[in-house]
């Protein structure tokens, strides 16, 4: 009997399949974890948050109007990134900049013909809005862009010899364009997957502890193992199936370029998705409740996701305990491997490692919870 | 009467919120973790972050650039490599994120005063890390360029950040809390009220009593207000002497657009619970407001980066007026005319949200 008990049967686990498949199809929370959310989040990482300061709003004032004055507003005028507003008094933008209807004012001074003639120190002033610290600095790094190649070009129409001068040329790989889009979309996939994965997979399970039908369940032939594949087999087809939605809307919609092989793109996205699945599955067999189940997945998947897995915000400036904790969030491996591979290419320096370790991931996980399983039924 | 009746119902209220333990703990855990995570982990700035070197310059100058970025605090560590090849794997496997490059003859050209490149090699997986280590780097070399040519030095730009002079990233997010949190305690507090009502039954108890359907919107509704303002006011205190951001404008106009704000997050609150059957639908439905508000305030990347029309969306949001008068209350001394201009957008939404609210609390009840 506790041989049959322990032998899978094909029969049994197919189903299980179908057990949990219409489960996952007919629950209306289901739906909105599988669906709903997912295409919320492509949508507002791929739309709605955007690093690219492409409308920058900034104040020009000339306080004494020479030709040169008018010339330099000109040549930031022409530049794409800026939407200029003129006045002849700083005072006029101060209100503005508080409001933050500015993103910046630019203050040529009174003497600014002069100390130009003179080869002075610039009177060009930038002030920028320093509670919005990311906007800022590209304010005043758009500027003094402005400002350097408007001196040189200068000084080559009047025919001088260009003094010193370093020239500075940046060469962005992998996305010339520099849209933050490019590296959003594929963080905001992995976060998907998490959610998917662990979240549906933590609800799923939960749900039969709350309804006591776990006990009824393993109380027929099946063993733990078949549980566990049944439970899974569902969620991780969701899954890529999720998957195969969101890389279609990043090629198609967010038009951003696959460099990569789809081969790697879709194993890669497989090793982390039975990641994210034992994770909803280890808090399945800690939390009693659905709702406490929602609450843990959130902590350990979702956020830890949403803030260290270097999508957003870069790990390396956080405090040493922060960036320690990001190395054991597994986003992070992910998130990394799906920007190289979307953007870069099939990078084995990255792809290896990365796979290596979120397999890692997935074996301790896994082994937790058949262990955390096996103790509850005793 | 009806003072008894609603008094009684919005102590009744604030005890079914904070006795469940489950419901407290998960009243009072996500506020700590999101304080520490504001303060610790949502920074856009780069720092300590290897840099890269190439130099197939054997002068002096490339050395004294190089000993500048050593200098520099955003910088770890310097890299060398002493090929292309090698640069490209490093930035390929991500070792570091930005390479600068000397060419063969950059001193030479210095020193004969002819124009000299340095070329920057930067990883555009990340494009705004990079963009803002690219900004680093460039006024390391501008400076050097200019030091260099001391004399007929090239004119830089001068420089000022106004309310937040070092672009700190704590001092622009941590005010922020005071409005995300109460929103979140909020959302979870009324949000969750209609559907534990629902699920142990109880609703119809409610319904059976002398309250109108008003009445019974009333007293959940300020329950949610007093939990808020409460939340909001001990926010306010950590922000100003735990993170010593002192407040540059009014108090009061902080707190009259935090009530305005929260009433209409209650509309919400109560549109979702009584739209739901319990309270893990309750918690999907927060969960589906909360990311596009949080997202689409100008909290993660400014308002005006959007498209033009996500742009209405955004300013149908409260939580896209409030940031603006916490930021500008804290950082930027907004006055009282900036901050109404902000307030009474929301009190259009709120009058909405409200308002739907009690007609679907309506429908629902008979």
């Amino acid at each position: 009997m506790s041989r049959q008990r322990t032998s899978a049967s094909l029969r049994r686990i197919r189903a299980l399949i179908r057990k949990e498949s219409l489960q996952v199809v007919r629950d209306p929370s289901s739906l909105v974890v599988g669906f709903v959310l997912p295409a919320l989040l492509l949508l507002l990482f791929g739309f709605g948050v955007s690093f690219d300061a492409s409308r920058v709003r900034v104040g020009i004032v000339a306080e004494e109007p020479t030709p040169e004055t008018s010339m330099f507003v000109a040549s930031l005028s022409n530049t794409p990134f800026f939407h200029v507003q003129r006045a002849a008094d700083r005072r006029a933008f101060l209100d503005q900049l508080s409001a933050g209807r500015l993103d910046g004012v630019i203050v040529l001074a009174g003497d600014f013909s002069e100390r130009l003639a003179r080869g002075d120190t610039a009177g060009v002033q930038v002030i920028t809005d320093g509670s919005d610290p990311n906007t800022a600095g590209l304010v005043s790094g758009y500027v003094s862009g402005v400002w350097q190649s408007w001196q040189s070009q200068r000084a080559l129409s009047a025919g001088m010899k260009v003094q010193a001068l370093i020239t500075i040329e940046p060469r962005f790989w992998f996305n010339a364009e520099l849209e933050s889009r490019r590296f959003l979309v594929p963080g905001s996939i992995a976060l998907i997957q998490m959610m998917i994965g662990a979240l549906l997979t933590a609800l799923v399970v939960a749900r039969e502890w709350e309804r006591g039908t776990i006990e009824a369940l393993l109380s027929t032939p099946v063993g733990i193992g078949e549980f566990i594949v049944g439970k899974l087999v569902p969620n991780f087809l969701l899954g890529m199936c999720a998957m195969g939605v969101c890389v279609l809307a990043a090629l198609f919609v967010f038009h951003i370029p696959l460099r990569g092989s789809l081969f790697s793109l879709i194993a890669f996205t497989a090793v982390f998705l039975m990641v994210a699945l034992s994770i909803g599955l280890l808090i399945s067999t800690v939390a009693k409740t659905q709702f406490i189940a929602s609450q843990l997945a959130m902590l350990a998947a979702f956020l830890p996701g949403l803030y260290f897995s270097g999508f957003l915000f870069e790990t390396a400036s956080m405090p040493a305990v922060l960036r320690a904790f990001s190395t054991i969030v597994p986003a992070r491996y992910y998130v990394r491997g799906l920007q190289t591979i979307f953007l870069a290419g099939d990078i084995v320096a990255i792809l290896v490692p990365c796979t290596a370790i979120l397999l890692l991931m997935s074996t301790i996980l896994f082994a937790l919870t058949a262990f955390n399983t096996k103790q509850r039924l005793d | 009467m009806i003072w008894t009746r609603l008094s009684a119902l919005i102590v009744k209220e604030l005890l079914a919120a904070f006795r469940d333990p489950r419901a407290r703990a998960a009243l009072i855990g996500p506020p700590i973790i999101q304080l520490f995570l504001f303060a610790y982990a949502a920074t856009l700035e780069v720092s300590n972050v290897p840099i890269g070197v190439l130099n197939q310059d054997w002068g002096v100058a490339s050395t004294q650039l190089i000993s500048r970025f050593e200098r520099a605090s955003a910088f770890s560590e310097i890299r060398h490599y002493s090929s292309l090849d090698q640069v490209q794997a490093a930035i390929d496997s991500q070792q570091v994120m930005i390479v600068v490059h000397f060419g063969q003859d950059f001193s030479r050209l210095l020193a004969a005063g002819e124009p000299a490149a340095v070329q920057l090699l930067l990883d555009g997986r990340k494009s705004n890390s990079a963009q803002l280590v690219n900004g680093y780097v460039g006024t390391i070399v501008r400076q050097f360029s200019e030091d260099y040519a001391k004399g007929n030095a090239a004119s830089e730009v001068v420089d000022r950040s106004w309310y937040n002079p070092n672009r700190d990233y704590r001092n622009a997010m941590v005010p922020t809390l005071i409005g995300i949190l109460s929103m979140t305690m909020v959302l979870m507090t009324v949000g969750m009220s209609v559907a534990r009502e629902r699920e142990l039954g109880t609703f119809e108890q409610l319904l059976v009593s002398p309250l109108q359907p008003l009445e019974i919107v009333i007293g959940k509704a300020v329950p949610g207000l007093i939990v808020g303002m409460t939340q909001g006011a001990v926010m306010t205190l950590i922000v100003i002497y735990g993170f010593g951001i002192a407040m540059t404008g009014s108090v009061l106009l902080l707190f009259a657009g935090l009530a305005v704000f929260l009433v209409a997050v209650i509309g919400v609150a109560l549109f979702i619970s009584s739209l739901v059957a319990n309270q893990q639908q309750a918690m999907m439905g927060i969960m589906v407001f909360m990311m596009p508000a949080m997202l689409l305030s100008g909290f993660a990347s400014p308002v005006q980066n959007m498209p033009a029309w996500l742009y209405p969306v955004a300013m149908f949001n409260p939580l896209t007026h409030f940031m603006v008068i916490m930021r500008g209350v804290f950082l930027r001394e907004m006055p009282f005319w900036l901050v109404a201009e902000r307030i009474w957008p929301m009190v259009l939404i709120a009058a909405f949200t409200i308002t739907a609210a009690t007609w679907l609390f309506r429908r629902r009840t008979q």
